[in-house]
Formats: C-alpha cells, sequence, structure tokens
C-alpha cells in the first residue's frame, strides 16, 4: 500500500470535475440516466468509506457491507414499523452505525493485516446470516415499500428522478469535505504516523487504539449512510445488500480508482459499475471477465487511474 | 437419538477439517488467505460429478477428483500465487477474490445452473443399524476419511523428513533456506496439496448435500473460522477448530434452532477476545 497520497488540490480538481460531469448528465439524461447516477453516487460513497480505513487506517475491511445493511434496515425499519420520517431515520440509522461500530472497533482494530480482513469477513457474514432469519428484518425476502424523505417543507420533490440524483451528490459532496477535513485534521495525521510506525507513534503518545476504532466508527457512518440512501432510492432492501462480495468489490472499486486519494474512489466506483452493467447487458458470462479483471487490475494497476491523473498532471505542468 | 447427532457433527466436522487443512497450511507457509478455497472444493465436486456421471464409478472420483483439483492448484500457483506472496495483504486477498468469480461462472458455463446429486457406491449406499436407529454408512465412510487424512497429515508433517522441511519452512522460511531447503518446492507441493483436500472434501461430500453452484460460499465463511478459532498455520488447530466449529454448529441447529446461524460467530469472537492468535498458535 503507498504511504500518503497527497495532493489536496488535485484531489479537489478532480471532484470538482466529477461533480460537475454527473450534473450535466443528471440534468440531459432521461430516467434511466438518473436512477443509474444517483446508484453510482451511493457506491462512490461506500467507496470513500473504505478508501479511508484502507488508506489512512490500514485496515481492509471485507465486512463492511454489514454497515451498509445497518444503515439501510435501520432506516427501512425506523420509518416503516416506527413510523418515524424517512430523514430522520436516515440520521438515526447514521448513529446506530456508528455506534455498533465503535464497539466492534475497540475489539477488532488492533489485529493485524490478514486477521482483521478474515474477522470483518466472519462479522459481516453473521450479520448477513442474522438478517436472514430475522424476522423483524423481513428475513430473505427483504423489507418493501420504503418512502423517500418528504422535504415538501423546502419545496423539494425526492420522488422525481432529477431530484433525487442531485439529493444523492448533494449527500457525496458532504461525505468528500468532510473525509478530506478529517483526513488533513490531526485524527488523520495520528492515523498515518500509525499506519506508518506504530511503535513509535505510541511513544510519543497517540492512542493506537482510541484513532483507530474512530477512524473505524467514522468510516462505518459513511457506509450506513450509504446504505440508507441505497433504501431511498430503490424503496426496497434484501439481504444480498449485506453479501460480503459487496465488501469485496468495493475494495476492487477503489484499488481500481487509486488508493487514498477520495476522488479516485469515486472514479473507481463509476468506472467499476458502469463496466459491470453493461458487460452484464452483453454477455451472461460476465463474471468470468469481471473476475479476469480484478486480477488483471490488482496485479498491473498500482495506483490506479488516480496514478495516471497524477502523470499526465506532471508531463502537463512539466 | 444423541448418537446420531453426535456422528452427524462428526462428519460435518470432518469435512471442515478437509477444507481448513489446506487454507491453514497455505497460510503458514505463504501467509496468503485463499478466499478461492471454497471454489476449489465446488470444482472438485463438479469434477466428481463428471467422472462418475462418465464413468459410473465413485470410486474413480474419490480418486481423481481430488487429483485434478490438485492440478489445477499447482496451475494457479505457477501463474498466480508464486508471484503475490510478498504484495500486501489487500492485494492477496483481492485477487483470490477474482478467482472465486471466475470459479463460479466456469462451472456456471461448463455443467449449467441447476444442482445435481452423486449417489454413493453400492457398497456405501445402504444403513447400519447403530444400537437401535439406522444409520446411513457412507457418513461413516466420510467420518472415515477425515480422521485417515488426520493421521496422513500428523505421520508426514511430524515423523517425516519432508515434515520436518515443510514445519521448518514454516517456522522460519529463511533460516530454511540457509539450510539448503528448497521452500519454493516445499510450497508448491503443499499448495497442491492443500487444493488437493479441497477436492476431496467436494467430492466426499457430494453424495451428501449434493452438487450445485454457490455451495463454494457456504463453506467459505466456516472454512476461515475454523482456521482463525484454531490458529492460522497450525495442523492441531485445524482439527481442533474443525471439530469446536462443526459441533457447536450442528448441535446448535438441533437444540437453538434459531440462534444457530448466529452461535458459531460467537464461538469465534469469544476465542478472539480470549486468544487472539486462535486456540493453538504456531
Amino acid at each position: 500500500m503507498r504511504a500518503v497520497n497527497y495532493n489536496p488540490k488535485l484531489r479537489l480538481q478532480v471532484m470538482v470535475i466529477l461533480v460537475l460531469l454527473s450534473i450535466i448528465f443528471n440534468i440531459f439524461g432521461g430516467y434511466f440516466t438518473r436512477f443509474f447516477i444517483a446508484e453510482i453516487t451511493i457506491l462512490s460513497i461506500f467507496a470513500i468509506s473504505l478508501d479511508f480505513i484502507a488508506s489512512r487506517g490500514g485496515m481492509v475491511s471485507l465486512g463492511h457491507a454489514m454497515f451498509l445493511g445497518i444503515g439501510a434496515y435501520a432506516t427501512a425499519v425506523l420509518s416503516t414499523n416506527y413510523g418515524i420520517p424517512p430523514f430522520y431515520s436516515m440520521f438515526f440509522s447514521i448513529i446506530i452505525g456508528l455506534f455498533i461500530a465503535l464497539i466492534i472497533g475497540y475489539f477488532i482494530v488492533l489485529l493485524d493485516g490478514i486477521f482483521f480482513i478474515m474477522v470483518t469477513l466472519a462479522l459481516g457474514e453473521m450479520f448477513h446470516a442474522w438478517v436472514f432469519t430475522s424476522e423483524l428484518l423481513g428475513g430473505s425476502d427483504g423489507i418493501t415499500g420504503i418512502l423517500r424523505p418528504d422535504l415538501s417543507s423546502f419545496y423539494i420533490d425526492l420522488n422525481q428522478p432529477l431530484i433525487f440524483s442531485f439529493y444523492t451528490i448533494f449527500w457525496l459532496v458532504i461525505v468528500y469535505l468532510l473525509i478530506s477535513k478529517v483526513t488533513d485534521a490531526p485524527l488523520g495525521r495520528n492515523l498515518d504516523a500509525i499506519r506508518q510506525n506504530s511503535d513509535r507513534a505510541s511513544a510519543i503518545g497517540a492512542y493506537k487504539k482510541t484513532y483507530k476504532a474512530i477512524a473505524f466508527s467514522i468510516s462505518a457512518g459513511i457506509a450506513s449512510l450509504a446504505g440508507s440512501l441505497y433504501v431511498q432510492l430503490n424503496g426496497f432492501i434484501s439481504p444480498e445488500l449485506t453479501h460480503w462480495t459487496v465488501s469485496g468489490e468495493g475494495l476492487i472499486m477503489i484499488i481500481v480508482g487509486g488508493i487514498g486519494s477520495i476522488s479516485g474512489a469515486i472514479l473507481g466506483a463509476s468506472v467499476v459499475h458502469i463496466i459491470q452493467h453493461e458487460l452484464s447487458n452483453i454477455i451472461n458470462w460476465w463474471m468470468l471477465v469481471i473476475g479476469f479483471g480484478f486480477i488483471l487490475v490488482v496485479l498491473f494497476m498500482q495506483d490506479g487511474l488516480w496514478g495516471l491523473i497524477e502523470r499526465i498532471k506532471k508531463k502537463c505542468s512539466s | 437419538m444423541l448418537l446420531i447427532q453426535f456422528l452427524n457433527a462428526l462428519q460435518f466436522s470432518m469435512t471442515l477439517f478437509l477444507l481448513a487443512v489446506g487454507l491453514t497450511i497455505i497460510f503458514g507457509l505463504m501467509k496468503i488467505v485463499n478466499l478461492a478455497h471454497g471454489s476449489l472444493y465446488m470444482i472438485g465436486a463438479y469434477i466428481g460429478l463428471s467422472i462418475w456421471s462418465y464413468f459410473d464409478s465413485f470410486w474413480l472420483a474419490l480418486i481423481f477428483s481430488p487429483l485434478i483439483t490438485a492440478l489445477i492448484g499447482a496451475f494457479l500457483y505457477n501463474i498466480l500465487f508464486k508471484h503475490i506472496q510478498n504484495a500486501d495483504p489487500m492485494k492477496q486477498v483481492l485477487l483470490t477474490f477474482g478467482l472465486i468469480y471466475i470459479g463460479l461462472d466456469s462451472v456456471r458455463l461448463i455443467w449449467g445452473t441447476m444442482s445435481h446429486s452423486i449417489s454413493a457406491p453400492e457398497l456405501l449406499s445402504k444403513s447400519i443399524i447403530l444400537i437401535n436407529d439406522p444409520y446411513p454408512s457412507y457418513r461413516l465412510f466420510v467420518i472415515f476419511v477425515g480422521i485417515f487424512v488426520l493421521f496422513c497429515l500428523y505421520f508426514i508433517l511430524e515423523k517425516t523428513v519432508i515434515g520436518a522441511k515443510v514445519r521448518a519452512s514454516v517456522d522460519d522460511p529463511e533460516a530454511a533456506r540457509l539450510l539448503k531447503i528448497n521452500t519454493d518446492k516445499i510450497l508448491f507441493y503443499t499448495f497442491s496439496l492443500g487444493c488437493g483436500l479441497a477436492g476431496l472434501a467436494g467430492i466426499t461430500v457430494a453424495p451428501i448435500l449434493g452438487v450445485e453452484p454457490g455451495m463454494d460460499m457456504e463453506v467459505l465463511v466456516l472454512t476461515l473460522i475454523v482456521v482463525v478459532v484454531g490458529g492460522p498455520g497450525s495442523l492441531k488447530g485445524a482439527i481442533v477448530g474443525a471439530l469446536l466449529i462443526g459441533f457447536v454448529d450442528s448441535f446448535g441447529k438441533v437444540y437453538i434452532p434459531q440462534l444457530a446461524q448466529i452461535i458459531i460467530y460467537a464461538v469465534m469472537a469469544l476465542t478472539l477476545l480470549f486468544r487472539p492468535d486462535g486456540l493453538f498458535k504456531r
């Protein structure tokens, strides 16, 4: 894993370009394009959450789909069973995700590399198994009929695809600002120090466990937001979303985009999702191709698309 | 009744053991977690299915499907695993993640999406009366296979020169190389052996559970839990972990069905809390 990928200016430029592109496509696209943009935006939020802990925290989570699920199911249950307005349910679900991750994180963040991967995978599967059997969560059928938030008091109608896509892009921008702020704040610097030399970092007074647990929790909160938006977009939720392969695909996205550059995660999510979608339309053995693609990406794309952008930028400026 | 449940749990544990031992040895030697281990198990079962339906002989399938799976493992080692030994864990894991997709779709393309069943061989198709209840003799055979493999591995690892070399390569690969032990060769053979054992698990379990796409995912997580609980890299850990998880899962399903899905994860969580390196640290 490359150490630190700092170029805040370039990061912001890429982000602005991506957001402008999505806005243009959103305005001029049809119903389907708008839905697709919302999907990609939600995936990007999820990818950013994985990118943050993988690059800054050095924690590779194969169980993050659990938090996607927590966000989605919490929003669904709170709004359908308890009659809490969807907009507030979303905030509650983020808080629930943050809190659960803080507890889990406290126990697991100090596990090293491969152990952390295996344990998060197992925990995610535990959640998946529980969702499957839980009556409250609708078992294998999931939950349907979840309404989108009612923001008519702000004259916003989220049932229009155009508006809803803007709404998800709004959240993506918020997440981007938050994560870039955290990355450049003392928390991010401490995480960098811990990742690069954990003994030295704790010798100069960084609380390894606390910082890593907080990072894990922030990331989980963002994943919960993605889950909540997913359920608002689709109106239903099924246990499929919490399968560990969802986390695996998220990790592939950040490798494609380039680890550690927040905008890269968005780029990766877009590229992977578009390729997956187009391929599955053309051939029915697309998983075979995707599998080979994953392997080639991991083997040969060292810094991902972000690395490519950096190189182009360097060439242009020199 | 209790005896039957006991034997069922034992049979399940043995299947888990066959799977976990390959994964754990590979982890011990290469520090790689092969997420595609479950795919090899599935492919072993499918190859067995083809041999069984073509030659109409279960025994041929039992011999050749693990061999072919081991060859596939050897191939994968040479084109892939050999080159990623020193990569970071995330890349290793994601490479094997890609293999899962390839395995799943290959199986679908070659054998279709239908689920198949293999019948147990003539010799083992009857039930045996144990005390009062009939018990399928095939399951006893699976238990026997598991115990047989356990003893073979134990003998090879602990009593032969090759075993000593393997242990040396696990404990300290650098020192082993200095002593003129060809660690690359050992890696190659143990990796293939581990894959072959996954294939063996697949073909032995096929007459009980059937053969279908998706069977890889069902066992993968359980196998990982066995490895985490037992302690990666340890043969003792693999068998103890397999017995623990196998019994907890089987008995949990009978006595507390509501919690059965959760209880094995609870075992894992408790183990990690008190013994973060697994029960038997290598």
